[in-house]
């Protein structure tokens, strides 16, 4: 007999994990892309020259 | 002292199916191009271990040694092995910069997964185990090497019926894609136009992804490690730019090896008396719906980003969250350019490719996670 209350969390709780997980990864790498662009940015800027 | 025997005295109606299906899968390969590194490998495998006595695939015992392949199978194969190492290659071989440049495209390649979880229910109702259920639904994330993982650890009696569906219907993609999108979706949306260039993705950015990557999945899902681990180390040496040996060896020469052993072996799995069970029919029926219901899953996720969504969203890019690498992205790219010869979708569909490759790793993490073998 399946257990199907088991079945629906392993499956519910699989489903919503992949999602969570991939959303995370998505935000991580968006944040990423902000301050890899900023710094890199502010390195590219030319210092001011001392007058 | 046992006399001469040829094969034909052992041949049976089965062992003539198995043949006709064989070299179906290596006309497929040859003669259509469709997936050939991996269907004349599967077919050729299938069409020698139907052979009567060969005894290629015999496990031995008796004083009698065990079959070649039967070693190979059982030593590399159905271990982890194999199919972490793939990843590894499959790491040095992705570009992760459409993805990066479109991180939200990740959400595409989770939502594909609906199909693997779709298809773990319906296997359940058909009366397979738990165990059983979840290295079926696992098909539908069209990920072989992640298919022969979970079954390895959940079901290895599956490992090589799960196997040769999942190849198999990763090689069919081209002919089982497209009637689901077309069934979703309108002419006018896919000719939905997407400008062809995404931002440009600097080099600090890509070296990065492999480590934030690693770090973030298997933080919140250990059990994806082994996989996503390998994956994400592939990409590393890829991208590093001080590792390009590593990685073009890893990429290509030590990939080939992997795909000739996996492939001829997988096909040797499938010997008639195995393949032509009702159970094992139902397994197969059950992968179409698993690609069908995760191709369905996608597209509806495009269709409500391209609602949502600023920048209009071809909903075709959602069916190239299946991983499939790079066959979905191609269909999609196809068939964008056939309903609006300006689109070009391939690098738009590539980032919920690898998001898919990403997301049926994971969902194999949170199964093993959840379930005993």
């Amino acid at each position: 007999m399946v257990d199907w209350g088991l079945a629906g969390r392993i499956g519910g709780i699989g489903f919503a994990t992949v999602f969570v997980v991939l959303s995370v990864l998505a935000l991580a790498v968006w944040l990423t892309g902000i301050v890899v662009q900023l710094t890199s940015r502010n390195r590219e800027a030319p210092k001011p020259k001392r007058e | 002292m046992e006399l001469f025997q040829t094969g034909l005295s052992a041949l049976y109606w089965g062992n003539v199916l198995m043949f006709l299906i064989a070299c179906t899968l290596i006309y497929l390969g040859i003669a259509k191009g469709m997936e050939p590194l991996l269907l004349v490998p599967i077919g050729f495998g299938m069409l020698l271990v139907n052979l009567p006595l060969g005894d290629l695939m015999v496990s031995g015992g008796n004083g009698e040694m065990p079959g070649p392949l039967y070693l190979i199978f059982h030593n590399i194969i159905a271990t982890e092995l194999v199919p972490i190492l793939i990843f590894l290659g499959l790491g040095a071989l992705t570009d992760f910069g459409p993805l990066i440049a479109n991180p939200k495209t990740l959400l595409l390649g989770a939502a594909a997964q609906f199909g693997v979880y779709i298809v773990f229910f319906s296997a359940l109702a058909m009366g397979f185990t738990i165990a059983e259920a979840a290295s079926i639904g696992i098909i539908g994330g069209a990920d072989g090497p992640t298919t022969i993982f979970l079954s390895g650890k959940l079901a290895p009696h599956l490992l090589g019926i799960t196997a040769v569906a999942a190849y198999s219907y990763m090689a069919l993609v081209p002919l089982i894609q497209p009637p689901v999108i077309k069934l979703l979706t309108s002419k006018k949306e896919r000719a939905i136009y997407m400008k062809p260039q995404l931002r440009e993705v600097s080099k600090r950015e890509k070296i990065l992804f492999p480590v934030v990557g690693a770090i973030v999945i298997i933080l919140l899902v250990p059990k994806s490690a082994p996989l996503i681990g390998m994956f994400m180390f592939g990409n590393l040496l890829r991208e590093s730019g001080v590792t390009d040996r590593l990685a073009r060896t890893a990429g290509e020469p030590f990939m080939d090896i992997l795909v000739i052993l996996l492939g001829i072996t997988v096909g040797a799995s499938m010997p008639a008396e195995l393949f032509l069970k009702t159970r094992t029919l139902f397994i197969f029926v059950l992968g179409v719906f698993a690609f069908a219901t995760a191709t369905a899953g996608g597209v509806l996720l495009g269709k409500l980003m391209n609602k949502l969504s600023r920048e209009p969203v071809n909903p075709m890019i959602g069916a190239a969250g299946v991983s499939a690498v790079p066959m979905s992205a191609r269909v999609v790219q196809k068939m964008g350019q056939q309903a609006n010869p300006r689109n070009f979708l391939l690098m738009h569909a590539m980032g919920p490719n690898i998001a898919g490759v990403i997301g049926t790793a994971v969902a194999a993490g949170a199964f093993l996670g959840m379930i005993k073998p």
